[in-house]
């Protein structure tokens, strides 16, 4: 199976340079301090690396733009902040392998001319704050960051800033209040952060699985790392695999592998005694995957049958209770709103009453309808895309008929 | 330590604030009006917009925190493994609900899912997280506590 993120997991010491070193670590990094910014871009473009926190925006497109600024005072970003339900790939990574973050970050950071780049990191992740400490004093040490990179006239200057319990500084112009010190809560777009984001300078906000991928790219070559996935989407992924199944844990996988491989042959298949229901992909924000999507392979862009989103799945066998679940994810984005505007802070509030109300058996009919009145505003009235999230996984408990309570009669329309 | 010593630990910038509210917390269990003042000294801003910044995080408390916290996570996947079972068990341990603030001593709070998943159901009891929690087994869990 090709893997490129976890591939040297069982072999580095983690934090240890000199291990990440003798695995081939900094040699993409050595390689780039002679190349131009513009052909690092160039490579990166190539290879149809795409942003793995969700979006897939094309990452060689994102460091382009932040370089088109006029303002040089630009900064890179590592969204570490990871708190999707479920997910815990990034962490991962910065306690296998920090090096190969910190590596991805000057090779970017290099690529827009940022002398700063900091890593946001989950405050909940303690080992992987340490390894991450370490690595980057050790990484000093070795010259591979701080002043005149392996003999370059490149300095970056990085910073480990930690968040303070709050999903929403996953979203990247809230990190960025975030780190200016304010509360974590999202900004107007546009103008977007790669034209004015930290302290007001081109910033490029990209996640860590992104990162811990562009190393590799440098050093085996765009094409190769093009010929890994399928026809729309490049590279790998990882997968955090959970519920009714037998092997729970972290995966890599090639992109375009289908759910059915990833919980068959992956994770170990369907616990003894469950049958699957369906499963939920990227985390609480993420959509469910009825029996005959099994043989899809999740992925990016607007025609994918499934979004990838974070990439975690949960599979949900016949034996669960789906009112619970609802519950689950909607206290989740109720508690995690950040209360910037109405639409959101009212909506999951009155929304997860109804959904306590539908566990406790007095939902009624008008239950039903503000219940499908609010999926209705939070999808399409809020300020930032949690609002959003907050309801895709309902959308498709309303669409795949899971709840009979909320199916809608007949003569009316959705 | 005192917070004057936590503070000249940190560089005077807007990223440290964060990090300074947090040792702060840790240190005093609570960032204090006191606390906001200094750090609004030191960082050059209003105390106003450092309430307004630190009372928004969850791992910040701007009042004194009870002497024993128990949050337990209630995301999907420790929702599957039954982390309602156990937030009913620890309400029944101490005959409190979830989120009341009524007794000084003790707080129960609905954790976000903490990335543990793998090890799930997760509880943390002041700072100590204890993995794969049985129903059965929370209450020998916290009578360590009381
Ligand atoms: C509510 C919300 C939460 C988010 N949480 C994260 C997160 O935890 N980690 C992350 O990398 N991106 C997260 N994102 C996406 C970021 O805003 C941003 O798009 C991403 O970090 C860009 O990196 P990429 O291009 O490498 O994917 C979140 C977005 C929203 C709207
Ligand atoms: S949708 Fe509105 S309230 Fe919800 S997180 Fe975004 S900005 Fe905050
Ligand atoms: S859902 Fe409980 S740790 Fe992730």
């Amino acid at each position: 199976m090709k893997k490129i993120i976890t591939k040297d997991w069982d072999k580095v010491i983690p934090a240890d340079v000199k291990s990440y070193q003798k695995n081939g670590g900094y040699i993409a990094l050595k390689k780039v301090t002679r190349m131009k910014p513009i052909e690092v871009i160039e490579e990166i473009s190539q290879s149809g690396l795409s942003g793995r926190g969700g979006a897939g925006f094309p990452t060689g497109k994102k460091l382009e733009i932040a370089t088109k600024q006029k303002d040089t005072e630009r900064y890179f970003i590592c969204n570490l902040d990871e708190s999707e339900p479920g997910t815990y790939k990034d962490r991962m990574i910065a306690e296998r392998n920090p090096h190969s973050l910190l590596e991805g970050i000057a090779i970017a950071s290099y690529a827009i001319g940022a002398k700063r780049a900091y890593i946001y990191i989950n405050g909940n992740f303690a080992l992987a704050r340490r390894m991450l400490d370490r690595a980057v004093e050790e990484a000093e040490k070795e010259n591979c960051l701080g002043k005149g990179i392996m003999g370059s006239l490149f300095d970056l200057e990085l910073t480990m800033v930690s968040g303070a319990g709050a999903y929403i500084c996953g979203e990247e112009s809230a990190l960025i209040n975030s780190i200016e010190g304010k509360r974590g809560e999202p900004r107007r777009r546009p103008p977007f952060v790669c034209e004015c984001g930290l302290f007001g300078h081109p910033t490029v906000v990209n996640n860590a699985e992104t990162i811990a991928s562009i190393a590799w790219i440098i050093k085996n070559g765009a094409p190769k790392y093009k010929k890994i996935g399928d026809n729309f989407n490049s590279g790998t992924k990882l997968f955090c695999i959970d519920g009714a199944i037998n092997s729970p844990g972290l995966y890599e996988a090639p992109l375009g592998t289908t759910v059915r491989e990833l919980i068959f042959e992956f994770a170990g298949g369907l616990r003894a005694g469950t049958e699957y229901w369906f499963a939920q992909i990227g985390g609480s924000a993420g959509h469910l995957i009825p029996i005959g999507l099994l043989d899809e392979g999740p992925g990016y862009g607007k025609d994918v049958k499934i979004p990838v989103g974070s990439g975690s799945i949960l599979v949900v066998d016949k034996s669960q209770d789906i009112k619970k679940l609802m519950l689950a994810w909607i206290r989740f984005f109720q508690r995690e709103s950040c209360g910037k505007c109405v639409p959101c802070r009212e909506g999951t509030f009155r929304l997860k009453a109804i959904i306590e109300r539908l566990n406790n058996g007095n939902f009624d009919e008008n239950d039903k309808e503000d219940f499908h009145k609010l999926i209705w505003t939070l999808d399409n009235t809020t300020y930032c895309p949690l609002g959003k999230f907050s309801v895709i996984a309902l959308k498709d408990v309303v669409k795949y008929k899971y709840v009979k309570e909320l199916n809608l009669s007949k003569n009316k329309s959705e | 330590m005192t917070i004057q010593k936590i503070l000249t630990k940190l560089e005077s910038k807007k990223e440290s604030l964060l990090g300074a509210a947090k040792e702060i917390n840790k240190e005093f269990g609570h960032v204090s009006p006191e606390a906001v003042d200094l750090l609004a000294d030191y960082f050059d801003m209003k105390p106003a917009e450092i309430y307004s910044a630190v009372s928004f995080y969850d791992h910040i408390n701007v009042r004194p925190p009870a002497s024993l916290t128990i949050r337990i996570c209630d995301g999907a996947n420790c929702s599957l493994k039954h982390s309602e079972k156990i937030i009913e068990e620890i309400e029944h341990f101490f005959g409190l609900r979830e989120g009341d603030d009524f007794n000084p001593k003790v707080r129960i709070e609905r954790e976000s899912c903490l990335g543990l998943c793998e090890v799930g159901p997760v509880m943390i009891v002041n700072g100590t997280v204890f993995e794969r929690v049985e129903a059965g087994r929370v209450g020998e869990i916290l009578n360590r506590y009381v």
